[in-house]
């Protein structure tokens, strides 16, 4: 903050205060050091003359005592009694005579208090004017000894005896030079100086050499008592024999003033001292009482010339306030002429018309300022706002005036502190206009604006940067149409990234103009490379059959004119050759007035769809093969289990060294081989859903090669590792398909060979496997075999398609359908003399479940008892059970359907001879099936025990027969040894 | 001095149990005279028991403040050791009666019961032969501190220090006449400080540091008696604060009687003392002045004084 500055008229006032009393106040500090110094003078003065008086009145007494204690000494009644005194000893009268000589003479001493007379050689006291004092001996005290010589004086001393200071003078008493006595007087110091202290202006005391004190200071009535130690500049100046006068410490360490001289006759300094606060007392106050005067007299005088300045300088003040209504910014109005003085009318017109010509230049610049249509502000360099425009008010809602003053970052952003992207700090720094775009202010509906803030910098009188000017624009509208434009476009851009169709637009000439990503990738051609290139280079498109060039599409639609969709298939030829199969179509586009600018190819890879509509077709005719296969198995099953039952009871009843026996086993293997067919057949229909165990692959691989290719001049080579994963599988089903595979690559090397077989763990990586899930067993079978034509290479899983004299047509078209039952998918890639590769993938399984331990072998029918009931709806599977069981031991009856079982089976368990066996047939056409018939039966009887029968082994009933309510289940055809071991088992549990 | 030198250690014995007798140690250790000094100052209390020449030759401290005769005494048994300086410039024991029993002279003494107190046997010889009244006319008593038998007429005359019992009887409201032996020629010296020879001869810098120190603090009491009443407070605080201002004023002019400095002695009192002790038999042959006392540290200390 600037400190206000007095004005001109409080200057002159000041000025004119201070001429007048700094004299005043230097005459009167002179004056008051003058006093003080004339005070010092008189007091030094004053203690001076005290010292000379008191001195000379000590040794006036002192000279005049001893005077006259010589005088007594010489008195010859004196000399008489004392003789006597002292030759006669201790006589009363001559005692009390010689009292009354002293007490006649005392009377002629100053301040004496007791005369004694001394006897001259032990000193004891012969006669005293204090009786009391007789009798005692002063041999010892100093004055005895120097008075037997001459008068003296002593030093001041205090006597312990009489308690107070005393000084002592002695002169001896002599008849001739026979020294008779030594009178002594005693003298109370106090007395003396209480004495003439009367004379004195001033305390005083005496000092001896020993710094003891010998006081009459009579303000502190305290005259002899003792002190000692007194050190002070004056004792030590007048103990040396000086005299003079000073200011210094006393020996209390008060400062005073004090006058020091030599007692000479006591050896002794007197001093006389006032302390100096006293003696300046009144000098200081009546230099604080003409201080606080000329102090008012001030105040009054100040007063007086600021009122006449005040009225002096009215019109001075006047053309100060226009000025001050000019500084800020105020330049309407005149000053009218004070008429007081020509200097002050000039004065005043000139300053009138150099307003008048401002307010023009002002409005003009006012105008300009104003109307801009951006928000104008001056700001100093301390980012003070020296002025701003209206505009800058409405961009914040306030009044444009308010701001001038204050801070730009406080005023424009509610800033502490200077805002970190001022473009004004970059302008005052670089010289140059700086700008930044913000948000700031508010719109008229209270929506946030964002402007752009330029800085000019502009230079003050010596060229540095004084501020800046700031320019600010609302760009809200403009920077929004802006953004949705670049929005509108991004989303164009986006959107045309994100369609899954290849789309190209050319020119009206059928150039390139925008690619998308698609369309990259389907012709090979990056966008960059294939601009402003004719289409049909980089669009080459080949009829589908006769692989003929077909003409540029977007052509015919440039020609025609109008808007044109066109839809066909075709080959596409990429940059690098690939073909793919194409359906594309073209339309026009056009602008507002709809002429055409150009036009949009959208095309789209159609050859895996093509793919997938052939398969669907292939899979819809095993379908049916299937639907056909499962009917004729079915009824060959039954047919074969009559075959092979019959075969198996005529073994038993003629005995294996009947002649025929051989026959018969022939007979019965050739129904054996009859029964793998039907069941291959099965499981390549419908029935044959695998029963899925988890299981390890690579043992199914290894048993199932070894089996099929011994004896055969072909090995395996297998890369299996140990830490495979475990897959989901029909173990009879996969290993047909190992089978298959193995004999197929059997077939293929007719003079031997080696199979690899390499398993590894794999994860689905660009969509292959095209399958679900992400874990895969990979299986790879592969012969250096004759190979398979490519022509041929898309028809081999085709049922009854074989190249092959020796093959059913079924093997492939089999393995094809396990490995897709499975969740698989298998695939072939061939080359003519080189060999054929089959690759399998198999979804890995989830979890390991438990595997099931083969059964043990059974050579022979296992005898039995009781009543067992068959329901089957074949004859001749009715007459071969009947016989087969019976045979074995069992009472037997037959049902045909399901309904007739069910009431049998009642009826006899309500008659009490229940049947201790119920073999059910899973499918009867045109009746009830063994599924409906169990559960009928278990309502009459829930312990009956029941055994399901069908040809189809991996019916779900027949591998999850508990859940049904059956004891055990068997496949037709029959053998009679794996009946009659089920049937023994149920019966005997 | 230099702050960072370790004080130099002294210990004095002093003559009787702390009181305002020993002020002016008091004031030269509380108030830095000693530390000035370079001086680490103990005092070890005396009393009635002590056993000076003992302590003299064997006692911890190389210093001690005894009785004018105890140095005699100590000189004569050869114990090493010399007077350094006097506290009291005549002994403060004096002889005091009651003011209405008219006694006012030791000549009255004669046929009177009178109290000596043991450390004025050698002033009430002195002041009786002076006068010419014989011991045997005396009815001498034991010493005591209790002055009851005074007070009742049962004991004529009481001695004792002038500061002490003096003061405690007009405590107690009894005028006394006090009797001076010095008012009889007989001025003796009293607390007298003496010092071992080997600290004489061996260490008289630290000896003299200790004098100038103890004196000034005598001199400090002397000026500013409060002071001195204050230390003593400190070293006495179970005593009667009223009594020992008492007994400070009362022994201030003993200390300084304005005729000589503090601490100041002379060879001839010293060769009256030793003279005394003789003819008291306390010493089977007086020894000379020179062999009790030395003023060679008071004469550095007031170098004004004349030879």
């Amino acid at each position: 903050m600037i400190p206000s500055k007095p004005s001109i008229g409080t200057k002159l006032a000041l000025i004119f205060v201070a001429f007048t009393f700094l004299p005043f106040i230097l005459i009167g500090v002179g004056l008051y050091k003058v006093q003080e110094e004339q005070l010092l003078a008189s007091t030094e003065a004053k203690l001076n003359r005290t010292a000379d008086l008191i001195e000379h009145e000590i040794e006036e007494i002192t000279e005049h005592n001893l005077q006259h204690l010589t005088l007594v000494s010489r008195i010859p009644q004196m000399r008489t009694v004392i003789a006597s005194l002292v030759q006669e000893g201790n006589r009363s009268s001559l005692r009390v005579k010689m009292r009354k000589i002293l007490s006649d003479t005392i009377g002629l001493f100053d301040h004496i208090d007791a005369l004694l007379l001394l006897h001259p050689e032990t000193g004891e006291v012969l006669a005293s004017t204090h009786p009391d004092q007789e009798g005692k001996y002063f041999d010892k005290r100093p004055y005895f000894k120097s008075g037997k010589e001459k008068t003296t004086v002593s030093r001041i001393h205090y006597s312990l005896p009489l308690e107070r200071n005393i000084m002592v003078l002695a002169s001896p008493v002599r008849s001739g030079d026979h020294l008779e006595g030594v009178l002594v007087a005693w003298t109370s110091i106090g007395h003396i100086l209480d004495s003439v202290s009367r004379k004195a202006e001033a305390p005083f005391y005496l000092v001896t050499p020993q710094h003891f004190y010998a006081g009459a200071l009579t303000q502190e009535g305290d005259a002899g008592k003792i002190r000692s130690a007194v050190f002070s500049k004056g004792a030590e100046e007048g103990l040396a024999g000086r005299r003079g006068s000073a200011v210094y410490k006393d020996y209390r360490g008060t400062t005073v003033i004090g006058a020091y001289i030599p007692v000479a006759s006591l050896d002794m300094a007197l001093l006389v001292e006032e302390p100096l606060a006293t003696v300046l007392g009144s000098a200081r106050q009546a230099g604080r009482r003409s201080l606080f005067l000329t102090g008012f007299l001030a105040v009054l005088l100040l007063a007086g010339t600021l009122a006449l300045s005040r009225r002096a300088l009215k019109p001075l003040r006047t053309l100060r306030r226009a000025l001050v209504d000019y500084g800020e910014g105020h330049l309407e109005g005149r000053i009218p002429s004070d008429g007081g003085s020509p200097e002050m009318d000039q004065l005043i017109g000139a300053f009138n018309q150099m307003m008048d010509s401002r307010r023009e230049s002002e409005d003009r610049y006012k105008i300009l300022v104003e109307n801009v249509g951006y928000g104008v502000t001056l700001i100093d360099r301390n980012h003070r706002v020296l002025m701003t425009n209206p505009t800058v008010g409405s961009l914040l809602h306030k009044d444009p005036a308010s701001f001038v003053g204050g801070q730009c970052f406080k005023e424009f952003h509610n800033r502490n502190e200077i805002c970190p992207e001022c473009p004004g700090i970059q302008a005052l720094e670089s010289g140059r206009p700086a700008e930044v775009v913000k948000r700031g202010g508010m719109g008229a509906d209270g929506s946030p604006r964002t402007v752009r803030i330029r800085a000019f910098p502009f230079p003050d009188a010596s060229g540095h940067p004084a501020g800046f000017i700031e320019v600010v624009e609302d760009v809200t509208d403009r920077l929004k149409s802006e953004r949705s434009l670049a929005e509108e476009k991004e989303r164009l851009a986006v959107t045309l990234r994100s369609i899954g169709d290849g789309v190209i637009t050319t020119d009206t000439a059928g150039r390139v103009v925008l690619m998308n990503r698609v369309s990259e990738s389907l012709t090979g051609w990056s966008q960059e490379e294939a601009a402003g290139r004719p289409l049909e280079e980089v669009f080459r498109l080949l009829e589908e059959r006769s692989r003929l060039p077909l003409p540029s599409p977007v052509k015919g639609v440039l020609e025609m004119g109008e808007g044109t969709m066109v839809t066909r298939q075709a080959v596409l030829v990429g940059r690098t050759g690939r073909q793919l199969q194409v359906s594309d179509s073209v339309a026009p586009i056009r602008d507002r007035e709809s002429t055409i600018i150009g036009a949009v190819l959208v095309f789209r890879d159609v050859t895996e769809r093509n793919r997938l509509e052939a398969e669907v077709i292939k899979g819809k005719k095993l379908e049916s093969l299937g639907v056909l296969a499962g009917g004729i198995a079915h009824d060959f099953n039954n047919i074969l289990s009559a075959v092979m039952g019959n075969i198996s009871l005529a073994a038993l009843l003629t005995g294996p060294d009947h002649e025929a026996a051989q026959l018969l086993r022939d007979a019965e293997l050739g129904s054996l081989r009859a029964r793998d067919l039907t069941q291959q057949l099965l499981t390549f229909s419908r029935g044959g859903d695998p029963i899925l165990k988890t299981a390890s692959i690579g043992d199914i691989i290894r048993q199932s090669t070894t089996f099929v290719l011994r004896g055969r001049g072909v090995t395996c080579r297998y890369n299996i590792p140990e830490d495979l994963w475990f897959v989901d599988i029909d173990k009879g089903q996969m290993s047909q398909v190992i089978q298959n595979l193995a004999m197929n690559a059997c077939q293929a090397m007719p003079g031997g060979g080696v199979i690899d077989i390499a398993c590894e763990n794999v994860e689905r990586r660009n969509g292959d496997p095209p399958l679900e899930g992400e874990r895969f067993v990979k299986i790879v079978f592969k012969d250096n075999g004759i190979g398979i034509p490519e022509s041929l290479l898309d028809r081999i899983f085709d049922p009854y398609f074989t190249t092959k004299q020796q093959g059913s047509g079924l093997g492939l078209a089999i393995t094809f359908s396990i490995v897709t039952r499975h969740g698989g998918h298998i695939r072939v890639e061939s080359k003519t003399a080189e060999g054929t590769t089959f690759i399998i993938f198999l979804p890995a399984a989830t979890k390991v479940s438990a595997q099931e331990p083969e059964a043990g072998a059974i050579h022979a029918p296992v005898k039995g008892e009781g009543r067992v009931l068959v329901m089957d709806d074949e004859p001749m599977v009715q007459t071969m059970a009947k016989n087969l069981l019976q045979h074995i031991g069992y009472e037997v009856a037959v049902a045909e359907e399901g309904s007739e079982a069910v009431a049998l089976y009642k009826s006899a368990y309500d008659s009490g001879r229940r049947f201790d066996a119920v073999i059910l047939d899973l499918t009867v056409p045109g009746g009830m099936g063994g599924r409906e018939a169990a559960r009928e039966i278990l309502k009459v009887d829930p312990e009956a025990r029941l055994i399901v029968s069908s040809g189809y082994s991996t019916d779900p009933v027949i591998s999850n027969f508990r859940a049904h309510g059956f004891a055990n289940a068997v496949v037709k055809p029959y053998r009679a040894i794996t009946f009659s071991k089920v049937l023994s088992e149920v019966i005997g549990r | 001095m230099c702050g960072t030198v370790a004080a130099e250690e002294l210990c004095i014995r002093l003559k009787w149990f702390h009181q305002a007798q020993f002020a002016g140690f008091y004031v030269a250790k509380e108030r830095g005279y000693y530390d000035h000094q370079d001086l680490q100052v103990r005092f070890l209390e005396g009393g009635p028991e002590m056993d000076w020449q003992k302590e003299m030759k064997e006692g911890p401290c190389p210093l001690g403040v005894v009785n004018a005769s105890d140095v005699v005494i100590g000189v004569s048994r050869q114990s090493g050791i010399k007077a350094v300086a006097a506290i009291n410039q005549v002994s403060p024991i004096v002889w005091f009666a009651l003011s209405k029993s008219g006694i006012h002279d030791p000549r009255q003494f004669a046929g009177k019961k009178v109290v000596l107190v043991p450390t004025g046997k050698m002033q009430f010889s002195a002041m009786m032969d002076r006068v010419g009244v014989p011991l045997s006319r005396i009815h001498v008593m034991p010493f005591s501190l209790d002055l009851t038998p005074l007070y009742t007429g049962e004991i004529d005359v009481w001695s004792g220090y002038h500061t002490n019992l003096v003061t405690r009887a007009e405590r107690d409201g009894y005028s006394v006449q006090v009797i001076h032996p010095m008012d009889y020629g007989v001025e003796i010296y009293d607390d007298v400080i003496y010092a071992r020879t080997d600290l004489i001869e061996k260490d008289a810098g630290r000896l003299t540091r200790f004098l100038d120190a103890t004196l000034k603090g005598w001199a400090h009491v002397i000026r500013n008696p409060e002071d001195g009443l204050e230390d003593t407070m400190k070293y006495t605080p179970g005593e009667d604060r009223a009594f020992q201002a008492a007994f400070l004023r009362r022994m201030i002019p003993y200390v300084h009687t304005g005729e000589v400095p503090i601490g100041w002695m002379e060879a001839g009192r010293w060769e009256e003392t030793c003279k005394m002790a003789q003819s008291l038999g306390l010493v089977p042959q007086a020894p000379s002045a020179n062999a009790v006392f030395t003023d060679q540290f008071l004469r550095q200390l007031y170098p004004e004084m004349p030879p």
